[in-house]
């Protein structure tokens, strides 16, 4: 399974359907949530069916992440990426933003299992690729 | 009598020729004794020096016998005491009174061995005062191996020897002083030139040496740990200690701002050993006169030492106070000049920051380094800034030097004030004052005040005030420990402020954020567009006409949002949209509908039905305008949007009405929805530039900030306005548009 999450749905939608198309003939499902509420139930409740995380950074807090901490929801995708590893400490994590941090950059660049993608970077086909490539250690795993 | 004209008037001769020829005061005090002894016929004359700071009598001159009785007269120090020899004596006559001596060979009557006295048959003595400044400074003895009193005429002679003898110590005085003060003179300019601390401070030292005699100098300066540090020294092969607050001589004179002499120290309390040599020290502060420190918000003159002198001696009562009086004006040319340089020294560090700062694109980079630059180069042990929070709301410290890492966490976590609250930072941030608060100002946070021991510190609390709108983003707090300094320049303040108000110029955060924001929604435009072009191209056979179509409305809708941001952007440069173009407009037809029809992908996307936006009472009113179309399109543009973006998730709730009103000289148009709303208390604040209410940031996270304030300005552009009307259930803002707009224009 791989869990989308992205608060601009309308913007990513073309994303998600090829995604979609492309990875369920493979057994993937993409299951897309546009706030982070569900998106940490689902973290609590379901972590062992994710196989791959696409996670965007600015994103609205919520109401159950800590406003102040997730600076007014500019890093909000910083703090689940840090729930993420906490839980699963080597799910394969794909942060796909507009977001532009050279710090957040170098630290994830210490993390084997995350990578750090500007939207404007990847074209459809680019992100299917990206995606596919990281998911076959975890499917060996 | 006519013998004692004749002499008397040789004796003038020879003291007029004496006084023509003397050069050397010495010599001339020699001539004046051997004069002495042959005009009073005397068995020996001696002339002797009353040394009170030395607390012995010495001999100058000697006319006698011969060579042994000039050597044997001169090893005869008599040291002073309150009881018995001459000083006593003189005390109990008035002054101008000889003294007369008839005991020689017994007790040596406090003038001479009464051994060498007997030798050489003195039996008495007329010792005449010699006062310089209204003191004794020394005597003219005439000794006599008469046992007899001494006449009125032998005392009127010795006195006008005695006259002539404080007549050439005068002059020579006169010289010596002026040599003293050459020496002075030369010693400050050679300073001034120097330009250097450390060749001050040795030149201070060396010439203060010289001036006393000392054996070990060194200059103390206050360190940051508030301890009195060595900063130079002459004659002391190891460093000395640094001094603990309120220990030692040096000390003392930096407490009291005032010069110590402690000629023996064994018997100072404030005496701190370093040497068990030193019997003698004098401690002279190097002072600042009248600079200005600030305390509370006013400004006051302060004396303040920017360190001490120090010298020391192996020897008791070494040192004087013409010693101190010789050296003052040495140590405050030095201190002067010290404080001088080191003030250009801490603009040009700053200059070199600024430019520093200029090449760094990370706010964040830039207030960390403005938090160490205040630390290093102002010499603040404790800074701490803290901004305003984006909801405007509280005020955190974000940025701490001046304490452990954990501690730092610490503060940062009990750092967080309401602006509406008494604390002292939300204070300034309200008043936009500059303060050094009293040590027991009621506005300090009494918790963190005790836990972070913040009343050993004294601190300077600066607004961060952004030049072009007056807006305070926060506040630099710096100080140090009240030990180290007990005021706060006001030149640090000054230097402290400029620095700040550069740093908030050079990052305006608001500025840089909004950059940041524009272009993270435009870059989300351009990625939407993309994707779903890229999507039709890939997958263009298998699409059914539908989902093409939606794909297509979907990329005119980024590309609506991509003009909105530009938009924003020439508005942020100061830009109207496009060149002016007036051309008729139908308020409905052409600016609402168009609008809604755009906005429909938005719509679609919150599963909102585009017909609960209802304008039909507004269409039935046919207003037709010449106005700027790209203008009115961002007012339009602008408030459908924030309505959808700020709209209840349950699209049930969903509904935006659009009315108008007919009022004599204006059309209002107004919009009424029933979204998340507008608190209390921010009706105005809305339209201010880059402000986002704390509800508008949880649910969009991106958002410039500058819809509001572009579309309130387009419509005072126009000669109308917007205004908010009811803050919520339903949230109504209402656009007022002049009917002077409806006639065609020349």
């Amino acid at each position: 399974l791989i869990l989308f999450i992205d608060d601009e749905r309308r913007v990513m939608d073309s994303y998600i359907d090829y995604l979609t198309i492309k990875l369920s003939p493979e057994g993937y499902d993409v299951v897309f949530l546009d706030t982070i509420d569900p998106a940490l139930d689902f973290l609590e409740n379901r972590a062992d069916e994710i196989d791959l995380i696409i996670l965007d950074v600015m994103m609205p807090p919520g109401t159950k992440l800590d406003r102040e901490q997730t600076s007014y929801g500019l890093r909000t995708g910083i703090v689940f990426y840090d729930l993420i590893r906490k839980k699963l400490p080597i799910l394969p994590v794909l942060v796909f933003t507009n977001y532009s941090d050279e710090d957040l950059e170098k630290r994830l660049e210490n993390d084997p299992n995350c990578r750090f993608y500007q939207k404007t970077d990847f074209l459809l086909e680019d992100l299917f690729n990206e995606v596919k490539d990281m998911l076959v250690p975890s499917k060996s795993n | 009598l006519d013998t004692a004209e004749n002499m008397l008037e040789r004796i003038i001769e020879d003291l007029i020729e004496l006084s023509a020829r003397s050069t050397n005061a010495n010599e001339a005090l020699k001539v004046l004794t051997k004069l002495c002894r042959q005009s009073l016929e005397s068995k020996a004359c001696t002339l002797v020096r009353v040394d009170l700071e030395q607390g012995v009598v010495t001999q100058v001159a000697c006319a006698g016998f011969d060579e042994d009785f000039e050597a044997l007269m001169a090893q005869h120090k008599i040291k002073i005491e309150l009881q018995g020899g001459v000083l006593s004596d003189y005390n109990l006559v008035s002054p101008g009174k000889a003294i007369k001596r008839y005991d020689l060979s017994e007790t040596g009557g406090g003038i001479a061995n009464p051994e060498v006295a007997r030798r050489y048959g003195l039996h008495s003595a007329l010792c005449y005062p010699i006062e310089y400044e209204g003191r004794v400074i020394g005597f003219l003895n005439h000794f006599s191996s008469a046992s007899q009193p001494f006449n009125a005429s032998d005392e009127q002679l010795l006195k006008l020897f005695a006259r002539q003898a404080e007549s050439i110590i005068e002059q020579h005085s006169r010289d010596s002083l002026l040599a003293t003060l050459e020496q002075t003179i030369q010693a400050m300019s050679a300073m001034a030139e120097s330009r250097k601390i450390d060749r001050i401070l040795m030149l201070l030292i060396r010439k203060s040496m010289e001036f006393t005699g000392a054996k070990w100098g060194s200059v103390r300066r206050i360190n940051s740990r508030g301890e009195l540090e060595v900063t130079a020294k002459v004659g002391i092969p190891l460093t000395p200690p640094s001094l603990r607050h309120g220990t030692g001589i040096a000390w003392k004179a930096i407490i009291e701002k005032a010069a110590q002499l402690a000629n023996d120290v064994k018997s100072d309390n404030w005496y701190s050993e370093f040497s068990v040599e030193t019997k003698a020290e004098l401690a002279i502060p190097l002072l600042v006169d009248n600079v200005r420190v600030q305390e509370g918000t006013s400004i006051k003159l302060r004396s303040q030492p920017v360190g001490v002198l120090d010298l020391e001696s192996p020897r008791m009562d070494a040192f004087t106070d013409s010693h101190i009086k010789q050296i003052k004006p040495l140590a405050r040319q030095a201190a002067l000049l010290i404080d001088w340089l080191e003030s250009e020294q801490r603009l040009s560090r700053l200059r070199d920051l600024e430019r520093e700062i200029v090449g760094k694109k990370n706010w964040r980079d830039v207030l960390q380094t403005v938090v160490t630059t205040v630390r290093d180069s102002l010499d603040f042990e404790h800074v701490n800034v803290s901004l305003v929070d984006k909801t405007h709301s509280v005020i955190k410290s974000e940025y701490v030097v001046g304490m452990s890492d954990p501690e730092i966490e610490e503060f940062k976590r009990m750092s967080v004030y309401s602006l509406d609250s008494s604390d002292i930072k939300a204070d300034i941030v309200r008043t936009g004052r500059v303060e050094v608060p009293a040590v027991d100002d009621p506005r300090f946070h009494t918790e963190t005040y005790e836990r972070f021991k913040h009343r050993d510190l004294i601190r300077v609390f600066i607004p961060m005030k952004v030049p072009s709108t007056g807006e305070i983003i926060g506040t630099v707090e710096a100080g140090y420990r009240r030990g180290y300094r007990d005021v706060i320049y006001e030149r640090d303040i000054q230097f402290l402020q400029s620095f700040v108000a550069y740093v908030v110029e050079a990052i305006e955060p608001s500025k840089r954020e909004l950059i940041e924001i524009i272009s993270h929604e435009l870059r989300s435009s351009i990625v939407g567009i993309r994707s779903n072009a890229d999507y039709l191209r890939l997958l263009w056979r298998s699409l059914s006409e539908s989902k093409i179509n939606n794909k297509l409305s979907d990329m005119l809708a980024d590309s609506e949002i991509l003009i909105l941001n530009v938009g924003e952007l020439e508005y942020f440069l100061g830009r109207t949209p496009q060149a002016p173009q007036i051309e008729r407009i139908s308020v409905v037809k052409d600016l609402i509908i168009k609008t809604v029809n755009q906005l429909t992908p938005l719509l679609k996307e919150r599963r909102f039905d585009y017909r609960k936006i209802d304008y039909s009472k507004a269409a039935s009113f046919r207003i037709s305008i010449y106005a700027e179309r790209a203008k009115l399109n961002q007012v339009v543009y602008n408030l459908l949007l924030n309505a959808i973006k700020y709209a209840e998730d349950d699209p049930a709730q969903f509904s935006i009405e659009i009315g108008v009103e007919d009022l004599s000289d204006h059309f209002v148009l107004r919009f009424a929805d029933y979204g998340i709303g507008i608190s209390e208390g921010l009706e105005e604040k809305i339209f201010d530039y880059a402000f986002r209410t704390a509800e508008a940031r949880a649910k969009n996270v991106t958002g410039s900030g500058l819809g509001l304030t572009i579309a309130r300005g387009r419509m005072r552009e126009l000669g109308g306005d917007l205004v908010l009307s009811s803050n919520s259930k339903p949230t109504e803002f209402r656009v007022l548009i002049p009917k002077k707009l409806m006639e065609a224009p020349n």
